[in-house]
């Protein structure tokens, strides 16, 4: 019974001492695998990475010639690696694989691409439909150009309108003049915004919204205004 | 798996049960995939450990994983908090039993009743969570930021039980972040209650669309839950109540249909329509197959469905497969009926808030200008343990 409990304690011991390596990695242990928040890409590994995807064989085939527009999506990680790295059968952390989207306005052909940064290696490519290919902070500033050209919106919201300027969903700042894109969809085939790829734009002013939005299609560069004079 | 990592696994597990202090118990079955916390903290290094209750002796333990997403691509990989791999410990004694690999919001679903237009709130932009603060994340309700944009609440959570011998309150660790989403505000809040009961939910709440300020519209959340219960060998079963109101005999009768291809199917409030999960290894001390069972909570009378055929179905059972994050590709992702018995399985709840816009949301100032905020409405899922447990853990020993 004696040496059961001396045992335990040696056991324990041992056990609080790796629950305790919570905040400080021990020396010999692998590096951090930090699912809890994977590690971002440096810039080198950036450029290394488009160019990887740029370069692959099986992406050209799906985009066709001419230069795609390359958005780098996020970072993964596989869970089947992550599973043996959990489980102790692997001795590395399982690898970021970097999702990008290839887009190339003059086919009209987009590709998903999963890239390994540790060799620069494209993991799988396939075809996406246009409809798949996410908006980015640029889509919103070209819809908020249209929209200040659109003279129906100049008039419906005056001159600041030349004052807004685009609000990412990640910042808190407090700008005076904010506008902000919405994606948008529909289920109507007689509507374009079925098929092209349309941004409604919503203005923030010191006051609050105006009530009023521009409703832009990206893929035919028009603007409409909706809203403005709904009361109850 | 070699002789040499099953040894190793067995002397973890032996010094996680020898380290407890508490009395012994008989021992639950053999887990699948041993737990090394070790591996877990260098894995996910911002993890969180809440022993229950939070203070004194430790009855259950949950050790949470979490993380921020905040890419430019919500279709392969939605934005927002994401919440796994989520492991606990029923027992003082007991090894740590995974639950969950990653459970976060696939996307948001606002069409209006005009017929458009009909937003998807995450899957098509980069909207990401917006800070939180003290303000919203105070110390005297049990807050605390655990990131510029993730508060953590621990909290009572009101009575556990109460009958003729006494009475218990309960509590629970609350993870929540709001994806800014121009107007609105989504929060996402994932609870874990000292009992194993597992809840998401999510409210939409801020302005309303300007333009359509007084028009009526549903927020859907469409949640991903690839939920792996003591490993990723797990099957899915259709859980129904049916009863005749019209007999008299007064019987009712519950169903348990095993669900062996991916498929969508709804739910019913007549039904109490839920998704069970099992692991064919897991079981408790009685020898119960143990079960999480994935069960509605409904506000605001039901849920809605669309035109749009990812919205006809409440809930969907798919193998995992990691290239499949959309709610709105649902139906192509169960199409050719890719099985799911003994897989790792992905199931997908969507819920609904009906937002019938009021006087209480704003009102227009002589300017036009719109001057108010919708509050929080609420909706969401708990996944309740069953047979988990040998029995409850706060109440007597078991027999």
């Amino acid at each position: 019974m004696a040496r059961s409990c001396t045992s335990s304690v040696i056991i324990a011991v041992a056990f609080v001492a790796s629950w305790c390596c919570v905040e400080k990695a021990p020396a010999q242990a692998p590096p951090a695998a930090t699912a809890g928040s994977v590690a971002p890409l440096t810039t080198e590994e950036r450029l290394a990475v488009e160019n990887a995807a740029l370069s692959d064989a099986r992406v050209r085939a799906i985009v066709g010639e001419g230069q795609p527009r390359i958005i780098i999506t996020g970072l993964e990680i596989d869970k089947a690696e992550a599973e043996a790295f959990l489980a102790s059968e692997l001795a590395t952390p399982p690898r970021r694989l970097v999702s990008v989207v290839l887009f190339n306005p003059q086919t009209n052909q987009a590709a998903h691409a999963l890239v390994s940064p540790s060799d620069n290696r494209v993991i799988s490519a396939g075809s996406i439909t246009a409809s798949d290919i996410p908006f980015v902070r640029g889509d919103a500033d070209q819809a908020l150009a249209l929209a200040k050209a659109d003279t129906g919106l100049r008039r419906a919201v005056g001159d600041t309108l030349d004052r807004y300027e685009i609000l990412e969903s990640d910042s808190d700042a407090r700008v005076p003049f904010a506008a902000q894109a919405l994606p948008l969809r529909s289920t109507d085939p007689r509507d374009f915004c079925s098929v092209d790829r349309c941004l409604d734009l919503i203005f923030r002013s010191e006051f609050g919204f105006l009530p009023v939005r521009a409703h832009v299609n990206l893929t035919r560069r028009t603007v409409e205004v909706h809203g403005g004079g709904q009361h109850r | 798996m070699n002789g040499t990592f099953r040894m190793l696994r067995g002397a973890l597990a032996g010094a996680l049960t020898l380290a407890s202090t508490a009395v012994a118990e008989a021992q639950p079955a053999v887990s699948v995939t041993a737990f090394n916390p070790a591996r877990f903290q260098l894995f996910c290094p911002n993890a969180i450990t809440q022993n229950f209750p939070t203070t004194g002796p430790a009855e259950t333990t949950w050790l949470i994983c979490w993380r921020e997403v905040a890419g430019n691509n919500s279709i392969v990989n939605p934005n927002g908090l994401v919440i796994g791999p989520v492991y606990l410990r029923k027992a003082p004694n007991a090894p740590f039993v995974r639950v969950l690999w990653d459970m976060r919001v696939s996307d948001y679903f606002v069409p209006y009743h005009p017929g458009s237009p009909r937003f998807y709130d995450l899957s098509f932009y980069n909207f990401s969570l917006t800070g939180v603060t003290a303000a919203d994340c105070p110390a005297s309700a049990g807050g605390a930021p655990i990131s510029p944009h993730v508060c953590k609440e621990v909290r009572d959570r009101g009575l556990m039980w109460k009958d003729f011998g006494g009475v218990r309150r309960g509590q629970e660790i609350v993870l929540w972040g709001a994806i800014n989403a121009a107007n609105y505000r989504y929060i996402q809040e994932y609870t874990f209650r000292d009992d194993g009961v597992i809840i998401g939910r999510m409210a939409a709440t801020g302005q309303n669309l300007p333009g359509d300020e007084l028009v009526t519209h549903v927020h859907n959340a469409i949640w991903r839950i690839d939920i792996d219960l003591d490993g990723i060998t797990n099957n899915a079963a259709r859980l129904r109540h049916t009863e005749n109101p019209a007999n008299a005999a007064g019987t009712a009768n519950d169903t348990t249909a095993p669900i062996v291809v991916a498929e969508g199917f709804t739910w019913s409030p007549r039904r109490h329509d839920a998704v069970e999960i099992t692991n064919p290894a897991f079981k408790n001390a009685q020898g119960h197959l143990s079960s999480y069972q994935l069960v509605p909570l409904v506000t605001g009378g039901g849920l809605t469905q669309h035109f749009e055929t990812f919205t006809r179905n409440e809930f969907w059972v798919t193998p995992f497969n990691a290239a499949q994050f959309a709610a709105k590709n649902l139906p192509a992702y169960i199409s050719g009926s890719p099985p799911v018995s003994n897989k790792d399985i992905v199931v997908w709840y969507k819920g609904s808030l009906h937002h019938h816009p009021r006087d209480e949301d704003g009102a227009f100032d002589h300017n036009h200008n719109w001057v108010g905020t919708a509050h929080t409405m609420w909706t969401g899922f708990m996944l309740m343990p069953h047979d988990v447990f040998d029995c409850s853990p706060f109440y007597k020993p078991c027999p």
